[in-house]
């Protein structure tokens, strides 16, 4: 039955001579889920993805789906669909015989297997380019012949390396939407592997954010984002101001500011950083400041579209900034670039991390 | 738990697995063949030079080398005529090759496969034509005779003139084809880039596409004058006695002489010469140009280049301002009119003799001479006699054996090597390649003397192992390309898509490898079907190739059969050469 599988990875290293590719790594993948590995190159989520497809045999550890070792398996007893980066489509088959491939490996009957391949073009939309040779269709489109290759034959499991690294940002937005869309639809469990923080945020349930060869956090889009537990997490993932943060006592308080950053779960005395999110950011005219606001100077203003950006110098530190574009908000009435401004950190927007 | 350490198996599903000595198993058939029916014989055969079993050590075989004014004339000689026919092979190849390059699309194909046609028309056959071109009654005199209206007085065979021509002939398509990766491989937005800082297009050929093309004309240079040095067939069937060269001597002192310690020390002596061109070559460009993979090194090649040229760049700055005081009184126009129309008359003049012999075999009577007498088969008919029929079928028989057999040998090799060769590459490609840098003549005597020990001599099986070390470099280097061309992910998602191993290479690989795969095979077979050297030494007198018929035949008479003959082999030839074309493209 597709969709209900799990799987799971446990404590799985692979090394190349005295490079380590990947720690010893465990993570669990629930039923249906779209889990994402997120992380820069050479931070051991292509090499954790290709191990699941036993493309590459780690030194130690295991792979099970529903429960079943297939650490030992070959690739093509492990029933898992896989979308590789550039695709890796059969050049010398057709976009249809592309997609029947997996079904013909399965030895399903030739009437089935002409059936679901009709079923599995026309999910992508492809049915009108069945007879094309993978070079005869766009990028976006094998792209898409890609996909449906991988799940034509309703694999339980499946493994995206960099789906959307080779197409332009607007077919990729399109892209991100017919994934979600198909694994909304069918249910199936996804591991995902991308260096694009957007895409990772869009399609996942959860982020695995990797660095050097280990995991780094792993947590929900929504967590990751506005929880980061470690300076890493927080840089990578969107914009950030790291403030500095000192110990005094048991509480963290801004260097220079003094405002106390709650610690959460960091211990006290550990060296730590105070997070703020550009657009937790509130700016008011310097007249205006509210209570435990601080004083700077717009040093830099550029508008993005639907956010405006300004750079603020307070004492020494910089701040980034980002506000929402509104219809009703006039340009001459905003902060100029040299104006006084206030700058205020609501309750609860400032994080802290550890360094 | 199962924490149960594996051994280092790297890609499971590849085409391979494992790493270090164990890993280099797939390497191993090529490396030991090489060895044993390579490396082995030709040491062996030059250690004659020093020593025999007979009198243990001595030099008295290099003295008499040194000292004999005839040998010494004949190893002046050859040397000298290898010079010449590189210098003009890379000459007229360069118009050629830049020809071929700036054209596209269809006129680019033709050109290219009238260049091709040449380099695979057996040496034999072009040495006939020319025979049929250059003789007293051929067609250059009958040319002559229309002109001036006096009969011809003499042949113009015979002599260095005929022997130059013969080898440039013979040579140049294959300069031609080692220039043109090179050529491929340079940055076509380049000059344009040098035009758009106000170079003209000479002064952009001279600065930009000459040097970056330095490595592919030393490699064309290196190629040539190797092959040259050890020819044969042209001296000996267009020249006269004063064109005697050092591969002649040496086929006589083994044959006739059997005075192995000269010949040996005459191969010491050829080898030695190509050992230190080859040496300075690899020093100066890397060894990856010689078997048109330029783009690796490209930007060292550069630089190499560079060196070569000396350090003193203001040298280089004046040579370049002298050159363009001179360019600069020339028109461009007319300029590159006589480029193009020297190119097309190099490519005429590579294309058109193999053709001559057409109608000559169908001659009515028994001399060469042009027009011929037309219309009669009888030449063709003198072919059907058990010892042609015989020759013919242990010819094809040996190329077709030979072409399974190098690859059977050279695509494990080739995969290993594109694989998991790692820091042993450059070591194994020069291995791999060396067959085609040491001249054939010096192999042949070196198989002759191993197979005289085994009694292979005279053997099919002989004939075959010969065949393949020949064929080996150049099938090597193709598979290698084709290796290189495959995308080992493929064969990933296809396990990954649930196919077995089986089923991968039925639907996946071999589909994908089959045109390369077999136009490496056309290569050995073409090859074979052409060899004469090795078989002159290995086939005994009942046992002849098609080519060593044929050779025996033009040292007895030349006759119209041997133009039929050569019509037949060609006709074979172009239409493996054409598939493989074909092939190639798709």
């Amino acid at each position: 039955m597709p969709g209900t599988a799990r799987l799971r990875i446990e404590e799985v290293g692979r090394r190349y001579g005295d490079v380590v590719a990947l720690a010893p790594t465990s993570l669990d993948v629930a039923a249906g889920e779209f889990l994402t590995l997120l992380g820069p190159s050479g931070s051991g989520k292509t090499t954790l993805l290709s191990i699941v497809a036993g493309l590459v045999e780690p030194d130690h550890g295991c792979v099970q789906l529903d429960g079943r070792d297939i650490t030992r398996t070959a690739p093509h007893a492990r029933g898992l669909g896989m979308v590789f980066q550039h695709y890796a489509l059969f050049p010398h088959l057709s976009v249809a015989e592309n997609v029947a491939f997996g079904l013909q490996a399965r030895r399903l009957p030739a009437a089935e297997v002409a059936q679901r391949t009709r079923q599995a073009l026309d999910m992508v939309r492809l049915a009108s380019l069945a007879n094309r040779l993978p070079r005869e269709v766009s990028g976006g489109q094998q792209q898409r012949v890609a996909l449906a290759r991988a799940l034509a034959y309703q694999p339980a499991v499946v493994l995206m390396d960099e789906p959307l690294g080779a197409l332009d940002r607007h077919l990729r937005e399109e892209m991100k939407a017919e994934i979600a869309r198909l694994h909304r639809q069918l249910g199936v469990t996804v591991l995902y592997v991308t260096h694009d923080q957007e895409e990772a945020l869009t399609l996942s349930d959860r982020i695995c954010l990797m660095r050097e060869a280990r995991i780094e956090q792993l947590d929900t889009p929504h967590a990751l984002y506005l929880a980061p537990r470690t300076r890493f997490a927080a840089e990578f993932l969107g914009e950030s101001n790291l403030l500095e943060a000192r110990w005094e006592g048991a509480a963290l308080r801004l260097a220079g500011l003094g405002t106390e950053v709650p610690a959460g779960a960091i211990a006290p005395g550990t060296p730590a950083f105070a997070l703020l999110r550009p657009e937790s950011i509130e700016l008011a005219p310097a007249d205006a400041a509210p209570a435990g606001a601080w004083r700077g100077r717009v040093v830099g203003c550029s508008f993005l579209g639907a956010w405006t950006r300004w750079e603020v110098l307070s004492g020494e530190t910089l701040f980034a900034v980002l506000q929402p574009t509104r219809a009703s908000t006039r340009r001459d009435a905003q902060p100029q670039e040299g104006a006084e401004v206030a700058l205020f950190a609501p309750p609860g927007a400032l994080h802290a991390v550890a360094a | 738990m199962n924490a149960a350490t594996s051994q280092a198996t790297v890609t499971r599903c590849g085409l391979l697995t494992s790493s270090g000595l164990r890993g280099a198993a797939p390497f191993m058939p090529l490396a030991i063949f090489l060895l044993a029916l390579f490396v082995l014989p030709v040491l062996a055969v030059l250690a004659l030079a020093v020593w025999t079993p007979e009198s243990g050590w001595q030099l008295a075989a290099l003295q008499r080398l040194a000292t004999t004014p005839v040998y010494r004339a004949v190893l002046l000689r050859t040397l000298h005529i290898a010079v010449l026919t590189t210098l003009l092979c890379v000459l007229g190849a360069l118009p050629v090759a830049l020809l071929v390059h700036r054209l596209a699309g269809r006129a680019q194909q033709w050109l290219t496969l009238l260049v091709l046609l040449p380099l695979w028309t057996s040496f034999l056959v072009k040495s006939f034509a020319w025979m049929v071109l250059l003789g007293k009654n051929g067609a250059v005199n009958a040319l002559i005779t229309a002109l001036t209206g006096e009969p011809a007085a003499a042949p113009l065979l015979f002599n260095l003139g005929a022997v130059i021509i013969g080898m440039v002939h013979g040579l140049m398509p294959f300069a031609v084809l080692t220039l043109l990766p090179v050529l491929q491989a340079i940055d076509a937005r380049l000059v344009p880039a040098a035009a758009t800082l106000g170079a003209r297009p000479v002064e952009a050929f001279v600065r930009v596409t000459l040097p970056l093309l330095a490595p592919g004309i030393a490699a064309a240079a290196l190629m040539v004058f190797v092959t040259a040095l050890g020819f044969f067939i042209v001296p000996a069937l267009l020249g006269g006695p004063r064109q005697t060269m050092a591969a002649n001597i040496i086929i006589d002192l083994v044959q006739e002489l059997l005075n192995w310690p000269l010949a040996a020390a005459a191969s010491a002596a050829m080898l030695a010469v190509v050992a230190l061109l080859f040496w300075v070559y690899v020093r100066a460009f890397g060894i990856e140009t010689l078997v048109g993979r330029a783009r690796v090194q490209r930007a060292d090649a550069a630089d190499a280049a560079a060196r070569l040229a000396g350090r003193r760049a203001h040298w280089r700055r004046r040579a370049w301002i002298a050159f363009d005081a001179v360019a600069r009184t020339l028109p461009a126009r007319p300029l590159t009119l006589g480029r193009d129309g020297l190119a097309l008359a190099t490519v005429a003049f590579l294309a058109l003799p193999a053709l001559f012999l057409v109608p000559v075999s169908f001659s009515t009577s028994g001399i060469i001479d042009w027009p011929p007498q037309l219309f009669s088969t009888r030449w063709y008919a003198a072919l059907d006699t058990p010892a042609w029929r015989s020759a013919a079928w242990r010819s094809f028989s040996v190329a077709a054996v030979t072409g399974v057999l190098s690859l059977a040998l050279a695509y494990p090799a080739a995969v290993w090597f594109v694989r998991r060769a790692g820091r042993a590459r450059l070591p194994v490609l020069v291995f791999m390649i060396s067959p085609m840098v040491v001249p054939r003549i010096v192999i042949a005597i070196g198989l002759f003397y191993l197979f005289a020990r085994i009694g292979l001599v005279g053997s099919w099986l002989g004939l075959v192992l010969g065949h393949v070390v020949i064929a080996l470099p150049f099938v090597v280097t193709a598979l290698i390309a084709v290796v290189q061309g495959y995308d080992e992910r493929l064969d990933q998602a296809a396990a990954v898509c649930g196919a077995a191993p089986l089923r991968r290479l039925v639907r996946i690989t071999l589909p994908l490898l089959a045109p390369g795969l077999l136009s490496a095979f056309l290569f050995a077979f073409v090859t074979s079907l052409d060899e004469l050297t090795i078989a002159l030494f290995v086939t005994g007198g009942l046992s002849a190739t098609l080519p060593k018929q044929m050779w025996d035949e033009a040292l007895l008479r030349v006759s119209p059969t041997l133009a039929a003959a050569s019509t037949v082999l060609f006709v074979v030839m172009s239409a493996a050469v054409l598939v493989a074309q074909a092939l190639r493209r798709r």
